[in-house]
């Protein structure tokens, strides 16, 4: 089963000030399927999914101990390791947030700008994977006359979507997903589910999720987030 | 619905207080237009050199304030210059790179030199001048430079504040979409974080401009004279629009060299009206780029 597993957590313990948010978390994650993390709120869902990312670092006065073992191209890598170079990390581990942040800018200056951050510029190369990315996230065909509008004028919806789209550029092998449906309507909620669905051949995605009917319909695997403890519940 | 008495009360009391400080402000430009208009000619302004000659810089211009208004120009620009760059770069590091004890320290020393009275840095200019006199051969002498300088420490800690408040202003939603795709501490700054607080730092420089040509303490004791033509080089000294209207109030001989004095004060008030519009023309500009660009 070893081959299968794509991120093992070992003993992870964060603490926010004085404050334990997450308490000796063990769980394993399988590679190529969609693992929900559930439980009530404040439980620490989230800080579980910035820890995979390590986005976590950015905010001041936390501190993690544990291990995050992620298997990359077949190598396990202990992320919370201080020489991993976070922005390598962070294009292999892409994330995508709770309400739909595009940056002020075009349609196809917001999914090209992760790859302007590597440092690609060829422009036939660009407006290729701008083009696949797009396609991947279920909005090229919306989008295609208007790459160059200002991608505000998007709905929620499709700014989520374009914020997929901006985060799968990069081809990161895990997708950390934070509530992406949350800020949504039922409807717009439904494309980002069977967006998902697909995106399971291609990557690994963990999710939190408040929705007891969503974690039903797309995930694979559940992970139950109470007081900071983690209890792992198959479907 | 009736409001309750005190919605009422609140909303009276802003309005009265906008109305009265507009009417301060009508009151003040109306006052100077009043005053000042009479003596508002070419005449005033390039005395008997034709004005053409003048602005090609052909012919020096005596008895008009031309000079002056080059002067205070020529200040203001060579001020910001200095301590845009600068300002920029410390509030950068207050808001994003520093911590704990030493960004409070920093924090209330900024704090401190905000509050020193222009005169003390006035003080200050002339004694580095005094300084630079006695160690260089008695070649430099109180200057448009020090002038300038003075100046860029004045308005330095406004500057270094408002770029510190308008990136710590942002959301952390903005603050996150960068590193999440990948971006390194910088790139985040440079693509996001700084376009995002541009109207917040454009502000602070626009109070900085303004603080710049009205101020007469620093100036007069580092370098400003009533008579010195158009400023020779950085190292000359020069004219200046507040420092006239001061000399003029102090020592008029009739009304009508007083008049001179309000108009050269309507004239201060158009060249930082031009500089406000000029940086809120940068900041339109600044926003469209980081718009088209990223």
């Amino acid at each position: 089963m070893d081959r299968d597993v794509k991120i093992r957590i070992a003993h992870l313990c964060f603490d926010y000030g004085r404050r334990r948010v997450l308490d000796d978390v063990c769980a394993e994650i399988p590679a190529n399927a969609i693992t929900a993390i559930v439980g009530p709120s404040g439980q620490g869902k989230s800080t579980l999914l910035t820890c995979l990312n390590r986005l976590c670092d950015a905010v001041p006065e936390t501190r993690v101990s544990g291990h995050v073992m992620i298997r990359f191209q077949g190598r396990w890598q202990d992320i919370l390791a201080p020489e991993v170079p976070l922005h390598w990390l962070r294009r292999k581990v892409g994330m995508v947030f709770q309400a739909p942040n595009p940056l002020p800018m075009s349609i196809f200056k917001n999914v090209a700008f992760a790859l302007k951050l590597t440092g690609q510029h060829r422009r036939p190369d660009v407006n290729d994977r701008v083009v696949q990315a797009l396609e991947r996230a279920f909005l090229w065909d919306e989008v295609r006359d208007r790459l160059h509008h200002d991608a505000r004028t998007l709905s929620g919806g499709q700014q989520q979507r374009l914020c997929i789209a901006r985060a799968l550029i990069l081809e990161p092998e895990i997708l950390l997903l934070d509530e992406p449906t949350s800020s949504l309507d039922s409807q717009a909620g439904e494309v980002i589910e069977s967006l998902l669905l697909t995106l399971r051949k291609r990557c690994t995605l963990v999710m939190v999720s408040h929705y007891q009917d969503q974690v039903r319909r797309v995930a694979d695997c559940v992970l139950q987030l109470n007081a900071g403890k983690l209890i792992p519940l198959p479907i | 619905m009736k409001q309750p008495p005190l919605d009422m009360f609140v909303r009276l009391v802003s309005w009265g207080s906008t109305l009265l400080l507009l009417a301060s402000v009508a009151t003040v430009i109306g006052f100077l237009l009043f005053k000042g208009y009479g003596s508002f000619d070419l005449k005033l302004v390039f005395g008997d050199t034709p004005p053409l000659e003048a602005l090609l810089l052909r012919r020096p211009v005596f008895g008009g304030l031309f000079p002056a208004m080059v002067g205070t120009l020529s200040l203001v620009v060579l001020a910001i210059s200095l301590a845009v760059p600068i300002g920029l770069a410390a509030g950068i590091y207050m808001a994003e790179y520093g911590r704990g004890r030493i960004q409070q320290a920093l924090g209330l020393f900024f704090d401190i030199l905000a509050g020193v009275p222009s005169i003390v840095v006035g003080l200050f200019g002339f004694s580095v001048a005094v300084f630079l006199h006695r160690h260089f051969g008695g070649r430099i002498y109180p200057c448009l430079l020090i002038s300038a300088l003075s100046l860029a420490f004045l308005v330095l800690p406004y500057l270094i504040r408002t770029t510190q408040n308008a990136l710590e202003a942002l959301p952390e939603a903005v603050r996150l979409t960068a590193p999440a795709l990948g971006a390194t501490r910088l790139q985040n700054i440079r693509f996001v974080l700084l376009p995002r607080a541009l109207p917040g730092i454009l502000s602070g420089a626009i109070l900085a401009i303004g603080r710049c040509a009205e101020d007469t303490a620093v100036i007069m004791l580092t370098g400003v004279v009533a008579t010195a033509g158009l400023p020779r080089s950085l190292f000359s000294s020069y004219e200046a629009l507040p420092f006239y209207i001061y000399y003029i109030s102090a020592q008029y001989r009739d009304s009508a060299e007083l008049a001179t004095g309000y108009a050269a004060a309507l004239i201060l008030l158009a060249i930082c009206a031009m500089l406000f519009a000029a940086a809120a023309l940068i900041k339109q500009r600044l926003g469209a780029r980081s718009h088209q660009r990223l």
